[in-house]
């Protein structure tokens, strides 16, 4: 019975994926080919041959059938050479993820903890004094954070290096610049949702029965909320995305999304719709995750599906 | 006594321990792989010329050229053959012994019927080439040109290895004073000194390429030490930061015309007197002082470094009242014009489009990326307005072209660039160089706005870094810390 009605059900979503990839090739495909110039053109600069560059590339033929070539081909698990480094898209991408990944997950743990934790104590403590700390990170750019860091302990301290990659050092400004700038928006969610479950009856029914407030909240208010922080962790991940666009370009760190912004000024196609194709397969994959952990954690939901 | 012997000693080891031998290099672009001759970018250039890669000629830091894997040259009267004989002691990186075959391999290269080389059209006079014997080879032309031997100092025509040339993307191997070491695209290239290099071997043991595309980022990498030099910084603002006691802040010279280029196809640009009218709108000075305080004001496009420079940068003064004057005579005194506006020349474009409609012109701004600059208004010719930095030298060429973006078409001048390549009269050639200036400043073909200066920063303690960007290139055989 479970095992029947899930083939069906993966079968749905395997057939939803791939017409999004497609769909999503197609828009990235599109984009690039109406922007004026291309990669020949690009390549040839002022007093090159492009037509020439052109005819080498297979440029020459009709947008139609350059696009099923390269549907064709990335069907077949060939996602082409980059036209502008002139290697296979995918070992320059995933060279740039192994420099983007660290960056996401440690300002992304950061987020959590640091905003969990701030939301909790703003509620706990019930003093405006944290909850203006968290209204003062919310309103602390990422750009601006980074370039104080940078002013701080590379200029003035001089402790860690202003930008680069290599070492743990380099990755201590970014991540905690991108990591505070979210925890803000993080924290702000769980103090919320604190609030207002504070105020209801189970929560009210354990502090009469001799809890204490911090122990109810922790204990049961935080499960409570759970899943609704949980879509809201989900969503942070996209926000993450362009955070990390930022960090990147302020530390020169060649992560994925200078890569991207190279692809498009370049006209290379291939390469922005392998590193397109992959960030849109990653979001869906966590928001999958994330979608079925709220499922597993979340008691109303789990009723909703079984019944 | 013996303790301050071993002091002194210790010191000594030490300073000798610390003798830096190796140099981190800033650059704002990196380059998308490493073989020049295939790729326009010129941050490719900047990496590979004469560090990994030789010409038969280098071009010099004063814009001159010299001899570089030929020991010596011969060019017939009528200037079309061209005898090259070659330096018997080179190696490639790879152990391989320059040959004449990796020349006339590398040369052809450039002008074959299917070759993407960028600078391609600038070749499409040679007829062929030969070897004659191992150390000799003969280039023979279409037609006079006296242009020959500078652009093979160009670093597009570096000498290849005929069996290696197809790795020069990712593992090249030149002739040059260093040796490729490994890349990380985006981040870096590292190269190391070439132990069998033909002349005098570099000072330095080691180099890195390093690419920071944001100002600010370049800035502090500077300040803090991470990076040693950044030979072509572009920030004006952050100028200031560097003190002189840790940098030096040098101002040379390019080969680059800033120009407001008018596209004299259009309406009311076809006319001179309207041409004239926007040089005389625009203050050039005001501008400098804004954009790039260090830069010369130009008249024509010329250089005033060059040999044969004519002042002609006060031809047209500052005079609003004028402009509006002659706009009104050519009853072009509300024309709309389209102002194209390429990468980094934003805030050039917002005070001259500020001038602009001081005398009445309605300006429309449009922002491109050099993609858009290339093919709209380059080679599709659809622009009004646009302003670009001309950073090739000696192209003054490109006005008598017929097929060309400003859209100029002067017989006069036409001829005068014809003469010029078959005169070898030095005192005829400086005369003609001088008319060359004159016609186009007279028929107001453009709005040249200056030279752009090149502001290198780099440690108190580098020596021998250009000053002048003659070519694409950091030449870093001469580079050592003292």
């Amino acid at each position: 019975m479970f095992i029947g009605s899930n083939i069906k059900g993966l079968m749905k979503i395997l057939i939803k994926l791939l017409l999004s990839i497609l769909v999503v090739m197609l828009i990235t495909f599109l984009g690039i080919e109406q922007l004026s110039g291309d990669v020949a053109d690009i390549i040839a600069g002022t007093e090159g041959d492009a037509q020439q560059i052109r005819n080498q590339m297979g440029l020459n033929q009709s947008v139609v059938s350059r696009f099923f070539w390269w549907v064709n081909a990335v069907a077949q698990g060939n996602f082409g050479n980059s036209l502008i480094f002139e290697v296979p898209v995918i070992d320059i991408v995933n060279e740039r993820i192994l420099i983007s990944a660290p960056i996401a997950l440690f300002a992304f743990l950061i987020s959590i903890s640091l905003g969990l934790l701030l939301g909790i104590i703003s509620v706990v403590s019930n003093n405006s004094f944290w909850n203006n700390i968290i209204i003062l990170m919310i309103s602390f750019p990422v750009v601006w954070l980074s370039l104080l860091f940078i002013m701080i302990f590379s200029l003035s301290l001089n402790i860690l290096p202003s930008g680069g990659i290599g070492m743990w050092k380099h990755y201590l400004m970014p991540c905690l610049a991108l990591g505070i700038s979210q925890a803000g928006v993080f924290a702000r969610y769980v103090r919320v949702g604190l609030l207002e479950i504070q105020n209801s009856d189970f929560i009210h029914f354990y502090q009469v029965v001799g809890f204490s407030k911090v122990h109810v909240l922790l204990k049961y208010g935080l499960p409570a909320i759970s899943g609704s922080l949980l879509s809201i962790i989900g969503l942070q991940i996209g926000f993450l995305f362009t955070g990390i666009v930022v960090v990147e370009h302020i530390f020169a760190m060649p992560g994925i999304g200078d890569l991207l912004y190279q692809a498009i000024l370049k006209r290379d196609v291939f390469l922005a719709g392998y590193i397109v194709m992959k960030s849109a397969l990653f979001i869906i994959l966590i928001n999958s995750i994330v979608d079925f952990i709220a499922y597993i954690i979340t008691p109303s939901l789990r009723k909703g599906y079984n019944a | 006594m013996k303790k301050i012997i071993i002091l002194l000693i210790s010191i000594f080891i030490s300073s000798v321990a610390l003798a830096k031998d190796n140099i981190t290099i800033g650059m704002k672009l990196e380059p998308p792989h490493l073989d020049p001759t295939i790729n326009s970018a010129s941050a490719i250039d900047e990496v590979v010329y004469g560090n990994i890669f030789e010409g038969l000629f280098q071009i010099t830091e004063s814009g001159g050229v010299k001899n570089l894997l030929v020991k010596d040259y011969k060019i017939s009267k009528d200037f079309k053959k061209y005898t090259f004989y070659i330096k018997d002691n080179v190696y490639f990186h790879n152990g391989d012994k320059l040959s004449a075959d990796d020349i006339v391999f590398s040369i052809s290269r450039i002008f074959n019927k299917d070759s993407i080389n960028p600078r391609k059209s600038l070749f499409d006079n040679v007829k062929t080439i030969f070897k004659v014997d191992n150390n000799t080879v003969v280039v023979l032309l279409k037609s006079s040109s006296d242009s020959l031997i500078y652009d093979l100092a160009r670093p597009e025509a570096v000498i290849f290895n005929h069996r290696s040339y197809k790795n020069n993307k990712n593992n090249p191997i030149g002739t040059g004073p260093f040796i490729f070491d490994s890349m990380k695209k985006g981040y870096f290239v590292k190269i190391n000194r070439f132990e069998k290099y033909h002349s005098k071997p570099a000072k330095l043991k080691s180099a890195k390429f390093r690419f920071i595309s944001d100002s600010l980022s370049a800035s502090s990498a500077i300040l803090s030490g991470e990076i040693d030099g950044f030979p072509v910084y572009q920030d004006v603002m952050t100028l200031p930061a560097f003190k002189k006691d840790r940098f030096n802040v040098v101002f040379g010279s390019t080969e680059g015309e800033v120009l407001l280029a008018l596209n004299n196809r259009h309406k009311f640009l076809s006319n001179p007197q309207v041409r004239k009218a926007l040089n005389y709108a625009i203050d050039k000075k005001s501008l400098i002082s804004i954009v790039s305080p260090s830069a010369k004001p130009i008249g024509s496009h010329y250089p005033p470094h060059a040999e044969g420079y004519v002042d002609l940068s006060n031809k047209y003064p500052y005079n609003a009242g004028l402009a509006k004057k002659l706009l009104k005579q050519a009853g072009a005194d509300n024309m709309t014009l389209e102002f194209t506006v390429p990468p980094s020349y934003k805030t050039s474009a917002d005070v001259i489009a500020s001038y602009l409609r001081k005398v009445g012109i309605k300006v429309k701004m449009k922002n491109v990326d050099w993609g858009t600059w290339l093919s709209q208004t380059y080679k599709k010719y659809d622009y009004d307005i646009t302003i670009i930095a001309h950073l090739e030298p000696k192209d003054y060429g490109i006005y008598a072209r017929k097929n060309y973006y400003f859209g100029y078409n002067n017989s006069h001048y036409q001829d005068l660039i014809k003469k010029l390549k078959t005169e070898i009269n030095k005192n005829k050639r400086l005369q003609l160089l001088k008319k060359i200036q004159v016609t186009l400043s007279d028929d107001a073909v453009n709005v040249w706005l200056y030279q752009a200066p090149k502001i290198g920063v780099w440690n108190k303690k580098l020596s021998g870094m250009w000053k002048n960007y003659p070519v694409a290139g950091n030449i870093l055989k001469d580079v050592y810390w003292q």
